[in-house]
């Protein structure tokens, strides 16, 4: 039976979906986290400055492709869809609990302050009338 | 405490992780593949988008602290997962997509009649954040207090952000209406 939202998924595809979902739990996670793919990125990183440096001790001049590239943000790089990084190694949650969705107040433009002092004593039908007024 | 909370808390007190995530997927997947379904539009997606959800729960269900409902955690993961999915795959930063809609129709999994899809059809001139507070209050019927813990925003922002969305989208579903009676009248 469909619900309020029109949607009504087939109960099998559902028992059938499950099934996969609970094998989630036999595999390890496939993405590699954020903080992993840094650590390792600079383990390496580091090891190879190193080595370059004792191979080529007086040799070694600032790259005009590296020092291109060290001048990009990853995060811009990210946005304009030049490096496709996996959702994962972007947003790891720290902790479940702290993640959030970005502030709504941005989009309407007022602090929690005011509206709490605006609204929370007013009823669902008082700031209805309101914003149709 | 609701008798699938007490399922999961029961599995995870014991140190059963793989039985409480059972349990939540028992429980939740419905719920949470329909709040990503309305916000993907497309059943595929929704899917996939549904599989990263559970990813997540499970890689973070052993840090989960007990501070909400298990339910309210999995929403605000699906809820992230799904506007992340809008912003990485579709490209949508601000604004919703008649697409969306477009896709939900056409999905077998819809069985909506033409007045919920003038409302989806509302529903798409909202910023998607926007859209997805309305959905949670207007389908999911979630109290502001359960919706202010989901997106980490205060009761207050989201009273004002409910009410703005329900006057817009009347604005819109009238608008919607004229426009179709007069296709109809230019048809008779």
């Amino acid at each position: 039976m469909s619900q309020k939202d029109g949607i009504k998924i087939p109960s099998d595809i559902l028992a059938k979906n499950a099934l996969e979902l609970k094998k989630i739990t036999q595999s390890e996670p496939r993405v590699i986290s954020l903080q992993k793919w840094i650590s390792t990125a600079a383990a390496v990183a580091a090891v190879i400055a190193v080595a370059l440096v004792y191979i080529f001790p007086s040799e070694i001049t600032p790259d005009p492709i590296i020092e291109q590239l060290s001048s990009v943000d990853p995060v811009d790089a990210y946005d304009a869809g030049l490096v496709d990084f996996e959702l994962d190694m972007v947003l790891e949650y720290s902790s479940p609990d702290d993640f959030e969705v970005d502030n709504l107040e941005e989009e309407i433009d007022v602090t929690d302050e005011e509206l709490n002092q605006l609204l929370d004593e007013l009823s669902d039908d008082e700031i209805y009338n309101y914003l149709n007024s | 405490m609701h008798a699938n909370e007490q399922l999961i808390w029961s599995a995870y007190n014991d140190g059963n992780f793989e039985k409480a995530f059972e349990a939540i997927v028992d429980s939740q997947q419905e719920q949470l593949l329909r709040l990503i379904l309305r916000m993907v539009g497309d059943q595929d997606e929704a899917m996939d988008v549904l599989q990263e959800t559970f990813i997540k729960i499970w890689k973070n269900i052993k840090k989960f602290k007990g501070d909400s409902k298990w339910s309210t955690w999995t929403y605000r993961i699906a809820s992230n997962e799904a506007l992340m999915h809008l912003r990485k795959v579709k490209r949508m930063n601000t604004t919703s997509d008649p697409i969306v809609t477009d896709q939900l129709e056409a999905s077998s999994y819809f069985d909506g009649d033409e007045a919920l899809v003038a409302l989806y059809r509302a529903l798409d001139t909202l910023p998607a954040k926007q859209r997805l507070v309305f959905q949670m209050k207007y389908f999911d019927e979630l109290p502001y207090t359960e919706i202010s813990q989901i997106t980490g925003t205060s009761e207050g922002a989201l009273k004002a952000s409910y009410h703005h969305a329900v006057k817009k989208i009347e604005k819109e579903v009238v608008q919607f209406k004229l426009l179709e009676d007069s296709n109809i009248k230019g048809e008779l």
